[in-house]
């Protein structure tokens, strides 16, 4: 506890437990790389570097969204992270400042936010510098108090421009159990505010600056803009200034509504809301605004709806409510760790959506697995995204069977998978049923068998398939078949396959042209020759990722971003340290 | 060659002096604040006194790592609601295959220390899932590891006074009370000189290696009372020293908790231990067993010798 001489008493504490993430790197039952490992005070930092006991986001850098067969959503002006995480503290405080320890490529904290664990949320920090650091640091922004009495901290991570994986060891909160008395806290902003203005020389820019005068004329810059008032854009022609307006984001349309009462006519088109990003949005996205958007919504064919309506901020059947009555023209819906979701709402959309092209359930870890029987009523399905669920096998091989045009199944870090045989039941149905299916994740959902991978390399539409840190046959040269079969493969993820030789490095270089992204990490047999072959034939592969193998050496990898300087490529050794 | 090995000596006392001061003192520390705290409940916190003693079979290899004696590897680990004893015997077989014995060991004991640390206190009476979440973690780390290792863990939970273990092969553990051995470790062979083994054979070798799952180990509980002096110790010692000898030598640490008199037991031990290791001539537990199964054999078994040793005060 640290007093100051405003006696107010700062408390400090580390997070005490973890209460909803996005994703995480680690495997959900381990302890290496997980969302938990932010627990207590910092176990590696200031040591900088690879280390199991951080967490870690399961993705990094632009590789995950280059993917060709995701559709892109709507741009959104979007200064949302990549992942989030919601840290509890045992005592609820008045924040005054937050630390966040980073212990691999730092720099990767985009927003701080401070909750009331009802689902109202406060910004209390936003960074906009995009840098990553090769050095441990503490994220520190500058100390304010903020009155909001909180014992949640969100960060928002963003690692879209990282190297690799950023790490994050724990995080700090100081803040006070008693909100400073207002005229401590307006001296306190005052004082700021001056070193500021001073600190960037403001003072000294114009000369004859009369600072008092010019924040009047701030103030009242109504009388400055009377006359003016001719607005050409509302002289155009509705159909030209309907095209401009689709080119909005969702604020500044609303923004626009406030302009005039023509704006207000023209921005309240369903037109204009065929495809709909809330995600940004996800701190203040409530009833009232599913009830705003459904007036709207004739039209709506993509609804992003991730990251909302946690800790309550909307329920289920609210959900439900305007997935009936609005959901007829749906075709893409995403609702990343939407923990709202239960039975009752998969039942609406499954009755209400017949037209559902896309589903996305990513990091929905508390619906429950039976709620999964209703995604077989969705007879358009493309693309479904089950990543981090409870589904089971039973129900997932039921709902495939009504799924006739299925082409991208990813199902990342599902633990009711992970029962032995389950996901060669899963390759074998595909390969039964949907040979042309084009994507397929099972990135840690368990083990693959002989009967498996000999289902898996039949897929031979495949373009993108993860089967990192799935346990493969030892015996068996699956991954040349693979390669000799699967000739479109763009993306192949063999994280710690652990079975990878250099031979299937060949067979990747002389039949797989296209490829674009591979990843071979902790695979110990693999040496510079193969690398070498995939390096000169995939003419473009863009990255490579041989971190952990421990034939490959540094000169190596020098080497190669000599001659491939398209190609990025990572190699990442931490050996256990003394 | 002598200067190394009175560094290595004292290395190991050094380390075993940081690990008992640091257990003692946080257990300590536990103890006062709930002394303070709540008045309501009396009963005082056990805490062992332990040091930890050991000698590499050979000096030859370089790598001198924390928490590491040749091949084998030993943890001493206070937390909140418990003491972590282990050790972790590496199989020196897989050096021919280019494979760091002590990586597999080491690493094993590494995860239990993050597990233990992180985890909930309920695991703790179930110490083979603690096993199994240990050599899973093994499954998931970035760098390949591969080895096989026998384990032996003990673990002291505050809240009951009760002594959980766990073990798979053939290191293990002696609790002695006034004089008696009150509990002991089962040893597990597949035949003679091959222990259970928890095993991640390279790919490749996978028929040809033996793998026990942690569900083969075999695990107890037993009531510890205040004095009872623990003996957790790699094949290394039991090997070498028969046991009327380590109690003997236990025996006479009952009821001691001075830390300096634990240490000075262990180190002993060890040295007997390593003294006898090296004697041709004579007649070990080892030569003896060797006999039993036909084959004609004198003299102590050269092997990497670890001892952990402690004392409970309650």
């Amino acid at each position: 506890m640290l007093d100051n001489q405003q006696g107010l008493v700062f408390i400090d504490q580390y997070a005490s437990r973890v209460t909803c993430y996005s994703s995480q790197y680690g495997h959900a039952n381990g302890v290496s790389y997980t969302a938990n490992n932010l627990v207590g005070p910092p176990s590696r930092f200031p040591a900088y570097g690879d280390f199991p006991e951080t967490y870690v986001p399961r993705t990094y850098g632009p590789w995950w969204k280059e993917s060709s067969i995701i559709f892109k959503g709507k741009n959104e002006v979007d200064q949302t992270g990549e992942d989030f995480i919601d840290v509890q503290f045992k005592k609820p405080v008045y924040p005054y400042c937050v630390n966040v320890y980073e212990t691999y490529n730092s720099g990767c904290v985009r927003r701080l936010w401070a909750g009331d664990g009802q689902g109202n949320w406060k910004l209390f920090h936003e960074n906009s510098v995009k840098q990553s650091l090769k050095q441990s640091q503490i994220f520190s922004p500058e100390p304010h108090h903020l009155q909001f009495l909180t014992s949640l901290i969100r960060i928002e991570i963003d690692s879209s421009f990282a190297d690799y994986y950023p790490e994050v060891d724990a995080i700090l909160l100081v803040g006070t159990e008693t909100y400073p008395a207002p005229e401590e806290s307006l001296k306190l902003s005052v004082l700021g505010l001056y070193a500021k203005v001073v600190g960037l020389g403001l003072h000294r820019l114009v000369p004859g600056f009369n600072t008092l005068e010019s924040i009047q004329r701030l103030c009242f810059t109504d009388k400055l803009s009377q006359g003016v008032s001719v607005c050409h854009l509302s002289k155009l022609p509705e159909e030209i200034l309907r095209v401009i307006l689709a080119l909005l984001d969702l604020r500044s349309l609303c923004s626009l509504a406030c302009a005039s009462s023509l704006f207000n006519k023209i921005c309240k088109d369903s037109v204009l809301f065929t495809a709909v990003n809330l995600k940004p949005y996800w701190y203040c996205v409530n009833l009232p605004t599913l009830k705003w958007l459904g007036a709207r919504s004739q039209c709506l064919q993509y609804l992003d709806l991730s990251w909302c309506g946690s800790y309550g901020k909307f329920s289920s059947s609210d959900f439900s409510w305007f997935i009936k009555q609005h959901g007829k023209r749906l075709r893409i819906l995403r609702l990343e760790n939407c923990s709202f979701l239960n039975n009752e709402a998969l039942y609406s959309i499954s009755t209400s959506c017949p037209y559902l092209q896309e589903l996305n359930l990513r990091g929905c870890r508390d619906l429950e697995s039976t709620a999964f029987w209703h995604l077989g009523k969705l007879h358009m399905m493309e693309r479904l995204i089950l990543d981090s669920t409870q589904i089971e096998l039973p129900t997932l091989l039921v709902s495939l069977q009504s799924m006739a045009s299925l082409s991208h199944l990813s199902l990342g870090g599902c633990q009711n998978l992970s029962l032995l045989g389950s996901l060669d039941e899963i390759s074998r149905w595909l390969n039964r049923h949907r040979p042309g299916i084009v994507s397929l994740d099972f990135w840690r959902s368990g083990h693959l068998s002989n009967h498996g991978m000999e289902a898996l390399v039949g897929l031979e539409r495949l373009r993108e398939l993860d089967i990192g840190w799935c346990g493969l046959p030892p015996n068996g040269n699956w991954i040349s078949q693979l390669a000799s079969r699967c000739r479109s493969l763009e993306k192949l993820f063999l994280t710690a396959a652990r079975v990878v030789k250099d031979a299937d490095l060949i067979a990747i270089a002389q039949y797989c042209p296209n490829l674009k992204q591979l990843d071979v990490l902790g695979n110990s047999y693999i040496t510079s020759e193969g690398c070498s072959r995939v390096l000169d034939k995939c003419r473009k592969l863009r990255l490579l990722d041989v971190s952990y193998c421990c034939q490959i050496e540094a000169v190596h990898v020098a080497n190669w971003r000599r001659i491939h300087p398209y190609v990025s490529i990572k190699r990442i050794f931490v050996s256990e340290e003394d | 060659m002598h200067s190394v090995y009175g560094r290595l000596l004292s290395r190991s006392i050094v380390n075993g002096l940081y690990n008992c001061s640091s257990s003692s003192s946080s257990s300590g520390r536990t103890a006062v604040a709930n002394a303070t705290n709540e008045n309501v409940s009396t009963k005082s916190i056990p805490k062992l006194v332990s040091a930890v003693a050991g000698f590499p079979k050979s000096f030859k290899s370089g790598k001198v790592r924390k928490g590491q004696i040749g091949d084998d590897a030993w943890l001493v680990k206070n937390v909140d609601s418990a003491d972590v004893l282990a050790v972790a015997d590496g199989v020196g077989g897989w050096r021919d295959y280019g494979v760091d014995p002590s990586d597999f060991s080491l690493s094993l004991l590494r995860s239990i220390e993050r597990i233990t640390s992180i985890s909930n206190p309920c695991n703790f009476r179930n110490p083979v899932d603690l096993l199994s979440a240990a050599f899973r973690e093994l499954l998931h780390s970035k760098r390949p590891i591969t080895g096989s290792s026998t384990a032996c863990i003990l673990i002291l939970e505050h809240e009951s006074n009760n002594l959980f273990t766990v073990n798979i092969g053939d290191s293990g553990f002696l609790v002695v009370r006034k004089g008696q051995v009150v509990h002991k470790s089962e040893e597990q062979q597949h035949y003679f000189n091959t222990p259970f083994q928890l095993a991640l054979p390279p790919p490749g070798h996978h028929g040809s290696a033996l793998s026990d799952s942690p569900q083969s180990a075999s695990q107890s509980q037993f009531a510890v009372q205040d004095g009872d002096v623990i003996l957790l110790a790699t094949d290394g010692v039991f090997d070498n020293v028969p046991q009327p000898v380590l109690v003997a030598e236990l025996s006479k640490l009952g009821g001691v908790k001075d830390q300096l008199c634990v240490q000075q037991t262990a180190n002993s031990i060890a040295l007997m231990a390593r003294n006898l290791s090296f004697d041709g001539r004579y007649m070990s537990p080892f030569a003896q067993r060797a006999r039993d199964y036909g084959i004609r054999a004198v003299g102590g078994k050269p092997d990497d010798i670890t001892v952990l040793l402690a004392t409970v005060a309650i």
